[in-house]
């Protein structure tokens, strides 16, 4: 049962995925990325980590695609007009994204992996994250802080007006 | 450890001080709380637990040694960018990024859990696109920060898919026990090669290493000058900081996967920026390519994959950060009376400008690599840990870099004595106070160089 979900949910990732990617009209794009990050939420959840499929979905889905759209609509970006790219950019995109593509793939075709929540079913509940946030990476946890602080007075210095001297 | 507060806590107080109305003197208190954050980070030299909190972060003595460069480099950063801070509006806001980016530093020359790594280069990196674009009316400088916030993400992914192959097979973060699952024949090899593979462009990123350069000559020349110097020195002395980390420590036993592909990296490096630079008619784009070719010296000290090209690293980003601060602020001196960079500029500044003038000719002699200076036993030291290991190959590469860059370094000193000028460049005090400091320490460096290659 949980195969099929699986395959659905990939197959519905990666193809909304890719409309990101090609759909030429940016409100769309933004569309089909909250699908993919429905998609995605939806594999946490077969994965047993429900709160981080909650806060993908909040975050994600929520918050940043908001500002996406918002930001498309205040610049009126909807019209579609990407600069054209030179022939050879293009070309060398597709071979260098194709080779990485290639190690990947064959990366994941011969890595022999053995799912965590096999060996303990309760991994991944919230109880038991907040345990080792809180523990074991209490300093990361505690040093975004200034990460987070860092980037708010950086969009706060950019957005304040300028005064006239 | 203590230093982490106590930068973390400095720039909080840069916070407070737009509140609290003190913004008029957080610059010198900025410098102050780091002379006190370089006093407390010599004491823990030889500290007998380094490891803190479940292992996150280590300060053995080499991540104090790099934690001593990083501040000694911020202090004198501080001290010759005090035009960077005379708009009283934003001055508060500056010296913020600056102390966080200074935090984020240190962590990424401290971690010993990647996910202290990956924090790391994010709160360095996203202080860094601010301060970048921190010129608002300039659209050169929107252009930069813009630039380098994109390029930079993207780079981001890269590592942090890396670090996520790496955790897939070995089941830690800690890149001890990623030491140990590598030495013990690890299973699924074929995560651990990609994992390595996107690790080594995502920090090949961050130092700019060819062929992942193309971003640093327009950020570098579009950034305010200032934030120009400080990428050029904390930023790539944090980055190569960790490379070396992660590389010798967890991949130290798997140099199969990687040498090769860094080994042509480091080549190309030297070779091409140093050739692009030779073609620059801006001294701040020459120093730009200056800087790249830099990388690819550095990328020595990783490739030699011993405790003596730690040491080395140390000592070459020392003296290429002093040289370097001092360049940009001979740069910045000139451009602040003159409106540009181009080399035009500096045409027969050498006649009546004696500090500036012996300033910039030991700050080139020191970036070229030539003897008595620092930068001459840095190259040394490099070469000598690498060679330990490895052929002469690479080194004769590097040495025909070195020649090449004699050239344009050259090239500056020459342009000062060209030409009839009888214009004075006023020098700031702290420009000054900047100028000696560096070049004492680059002569004493220099002189007597197991001053700080002393070991431990």
């Amino acid at each position: 049962m949980t195969h099929y979900v699986f395959y659905f949910l990939s197959f519905l990732a990666i193809l909304s995925g890719l409309m990101v990617v090609f759909s030429k009209n940016p409100i769309h794009s933004v569309l089909y990325l909250v699908i993919t990050f429905f998609a995605i939420a939806g594999h946490y959840i077969l994965l047993n980590a429900q709160f981080l499929a909650v806060v993908h979905i909040v975050v994600y889905a929520g918050a940043i695609m908001v500002l996406f759209l918002y930001v498309l609509m205040l610049l009126n970006l909807n019209v579609s007009a990407e600069p054209v790219k030179k022939t050879w950019v293009k070309v060398a995109g597709v071979i260098s994204g194709g080779m990485l593509l290639l190690t990947l793939v064959a990366t994941f075709g011969k890595a022999e992996t053995q799912p965590l929540i096999q060996k303990d079913a309760t991994i991944g509940v919230t109880a038991n994250l907040g345990k080792i946030l809180f523990n074991e990476f209490a300093l990361p946890f505690e040093i975004s802080s200034v990460l987070l602080l860092g980037a708010m007075v950086g969009a706060i210095m950019l957005s304040k007006k300028e005064v006239n001297k | 450890m203590k230093t982490l507060v106590i930068l973390s806590s400095l720039g909080f107080l840069g916070i407070l001080s737009e509140i609290l109305n003190f913004k008029k003197i957080i610059h010198k208190i900025a410098i102050v709380g780091l002379l006190v954050a370089l006093g407390i980070t010599v004491t823990e030299w030889d500290n007998p637990i380094p490891m803190y909190f479940y292992n996150m972060v280590s300060f053995d003595n080499q991540s104090v040694a790099f934690t001593a460069v990083i501040i000694i480099t911020g202090i004198l950063w501080l001290l010759s960018s005090i035009s960077f801070f005379d708009d009283e509006q934003h001055i508060a806001d500056k010296t913020t990024l600056v102390l966080f980016s200074l935090v984020g530093a240190v962590c990424m020359v401290s971690y010993h859990n990647l996910t202290m790594l990956f924090i790391g280069i994010e709160i360095l990196s996203i202080c860094i696109y601010v301060l970048a674009g921190s010129k608002k009316s300039d659209l050169s400088s929107n252009e930069s920060a813009m630039k380098y916030f994109l390029m930079g993400s993207f780079a981001t992914g890269f590592l942090l898919m890396g670090i996520a192959f790496i955790y897939g097979a070995s089941a830690s973060f800690d890149i001890e026990e990623i030491k140990t699952y590598m030495e013990n024949s690890p299973k699924n090899t074929e995560l651990v090669y990609t994992g390595i593979l996107l690790l080594t462009i995502g920090l090949s990123f961050k130092i700019s290493a060819v062929p992942f350069h193309f971003w640093a000559p327009d950020v570098y020349e579009g950034a305010p000058i200032q934030v120009t110097s400080l990428m050029s020195t904390i930023v790539k002395t944090a980055a190569i900081a960790a490379f070396f980390k992660l590389f010798t420590t967890s991949f130290g036993s798997q140099t199969g996967t990687w040498e090769p592909t860094l080994t042509w990296i480091a080549g190309i490096t030297v070779i091409a920026g140093n050739i692009i630079a030779v073609f620059q008619s801006n001294a701040k784009r020459m120093l730009a390519y200056s800087g790249i070719s830099h990388a690819g010296y550095l990328l020595l000290a990783v490739l030699a994959n011993n405790e003596n090209g730690g040491n080395a690293l140390i000592y070459y980003t020392l003296a290429y950060s002093i040289s370097t601060i001092v360049a940009f602020t001979v740069i910045s001196s000139v451009a602040n009376v003159k409106g540009n960079t181009d080399f035009e500029s500096f045409k027969g500044l050498g006649k009546k400008n004696p500090l500036l003038v012996v300033a910039t000719i030991i700050s080139m002699l020191s970036l070229a690599g030539i003897p008595p200076f620092a930068g001459f036993f840095g190259k040394y030291f490099l070469f000598e840990s690498y060679l330990e290991k490895h052929g002469v190959e690479l080194i004769i590469v590097a040495l025909v870099g070195s020649a090449i860059s004699i050239y344009y370094y050259f090239r500056l000193i020459v342009t000062m004595f060209k030409g009839d000028s009888e214009e004075i460049i006023t020098l700031t005090l702290t420009a000054k106070l900047v100028l000696i400091i560096g070049i004492i320490l680059t002569i004493a460096m220099g002189i007597c160089p197991d001053m700080i290659k002393g070991g431990w």
